[in-house]
């Protein structure tokens, strides 16, 4: 684990709308488990609207979203937007084999927090969420 | 701090009454990660109504009860809100969860009737999670009518969640074993409503009428009848939502009936009983982890290792200093 964080990171991970391949989001719900994290975990079927409700419920810090199919590219955005809306801040990571370096380029411009790739280190993936999540936790106002 | 922790508690604590639920997320993290925080919100807490009715869901892991909670909430009758705490087990090796009941609660999400929260065992072992009584009690000032506990997958001893819930259900699938297995366990002596999920799976009706030969009441006259809650059996197929209809009316009979014996002030008391049970432990076992592994607690465990002193005179000793470690903790907690 690479830094302490006091309670440890909760993040919601999921796919989006039809994208098919649970593995890796599994995978990576394994990961982050093992590395001290509490991890929501949605399976398939999640449009940005699920993942932003399950993350306001939750209290999360992240939204996850393991991409193995095009779907990242029409609802991103809107995942972005309706997350800014909370008064917390929450951060969104993406991961997944199909993201191309140039959106991965594009994907951070627009606000997401981090992109990992598919030969993505244990380490690597488990050192961006425990940032992701300090981050969220340092900007989130303590407003009412 | 606690100043503008309280003011900021109040703030969140008015706008989780009316339905919002970022709100009661944030209140519930803090009751939840526990520490000096949650005594600020304890502070706000005070005096507030306690309206909800606490269900407990239990029984062994796969039998259906995220489905059935899921569903029970979606479809509770009325335009009362309904909040669900569904607790999943911890790693004992990282101290990390994967908590996937919300993947059997998918009608929830956009519900704006239905809040639910994943919860993290975080090292309890009686099928509730650290800090759950107080995440119920917040709850329960926020205007729900129903507040759903769902708890770990359970075998037969694990029975916390009766002195928390006011109504409590267990939830059998054909196939498990039995009618002895359902006789031996505890879980059998305290459940007010017996849930058969997988009625499609076949061999329902036998769990069925073994359940209701083991939970039947004995009683004389009408008049005694209508003080002994004859608890029932109901067959469900919970991915269907077959059968539902039947256990909400059971658990609103059940709410009646403690309201109309007396027997809610008693469970209410229950539910104050463990919280305070729950803090306690939490208070003592820190002070007693620090102890033990302190240079004084290293020599007495030697001493103790080697035959040189006995329990008893060691535990004079440290109870002892326990409690002055305690005092001096809740002297710097309070606010």
């Amino acid at each position: 684990m690479t830094a302490t964080l006091t309670p440890p990171p909760r993040i919601v991970i999921g796919t989006y709308a039809l994208d098919q391949h649970e593995v890796a989001a599994l995978m990576v719900a394994r990961v982050l488990r093992d590395a001290g994290a509490d991890v929501i975990y949605l399976g398939r079927f999640n449009m940005p609207e699920h993942f932003v409700d399950a993350a306001i419920q939750e209290d999360a810090d992240i939204i996850g979203v393991s991409c193995h199919s095009w779907e990242y590219l029409e609802l991103t955005d809107k995942l972005l937007e309706l997350s800014s809306q909370l008064d917390r801040r929450v951060s969104v990571v993406l991961g997944g084999s199909v993201i191309t370096t140039s959106d991965a380029e594009g994907l951070l411009e627009r606000g997401v927090t981090a992109v990992l790739g598919p030969g993505a280190p244990k380490e690597e993936v488990v050192a961006a969420v425990w940032k992701a999540a300090e981050l969220a936790r340092e900007q989130s106002i303590e407003n009412g | 701090m606690s100043a503008s922790d309280r003011e900021l508690y109040e703030r969140l604590h008015e706008k989780a009454r009316g339905g919002y639920a970022e709100a009661t997320a944030r209140l519930l993290s803090v009751a939840l990660d526990g520490g000096v925080k949650s005594h600020v919100l304890g502070e706000v807490l005070r005096g507030r109504p306690r309206t909800a009715h606490i269900v407990g869901v239990t029984g062994p892991p796969g039998a259906g009860k995220s489905t059935l909670v899921g569903a029970l909430a979606h479809g509770w009758p009325g335009e009362g809100r309904v909040a669900i705490l569904a607790v999943d087990p911890t790693s004992p090796i990282s101290g990390g969860s994967i908590l996937g009941d919300r993947v059997r609660m998918k009608q929830v999400s956009g519900d704006n009737r239905v809040y639910m929260r994943s919860v993290a065992s975080n090292g309890r072992t009686d099928g509730l999670s650290l800090g759950i009584e107080r995440a119920t009690d917040l709850l329960s000032t926020l205007d729900f009518e129903t507040v759903i506990i769902e708890t770990v997958g359970v075998g037969q001893v694990e029975i916390e969640i009766t002195s928390l819930a006011d109504t409590t259900v267990a939830v059998f699938t054909p196939g498990q074993g039995d009618v002895v297995q359902a006789v031996k366990s505890g879980l059998n002596e305290v459940t007010d409503i017996f849930v058969v999920n997988k009625m499609d799976q076949g061999g329902g009706d036998t769990v069925i009428r073994d359940l209701r030969r083991v939970t039947r009441a004995a009683v004389g006259s009408a008049e005694e009848a209508e003080h002994v809650w004859q608890r029932p059996v109901v067959g469900v197929t919970a991915t269907e939502t077959a059968g539902l209809d039947k256990v909400v009316d059971e658990i609103i009979g059940h709410r009646e009936y403690l309201e109309r014996t007396g027997e809610a002030v008693v469970r209410q008391t229950n539910r104050g009983r463990l919280q305070l049970e729950s803090a306690l432990e939490e208070y003592f076992r820190e002070a007693m982890q620090d102890y033990l592994l302190s240079e004084n607690g290293t020599t007495l465990a030697h001493q103790l290792s080697i035959g040189k002193l006995t329990v008893i005179e060691i535990a004079e000793e440290i109870v002892a200093e326990l409690i002055r470690q305690v005092e001096s903790r809740l002297l710097a907690s309070g606010s």
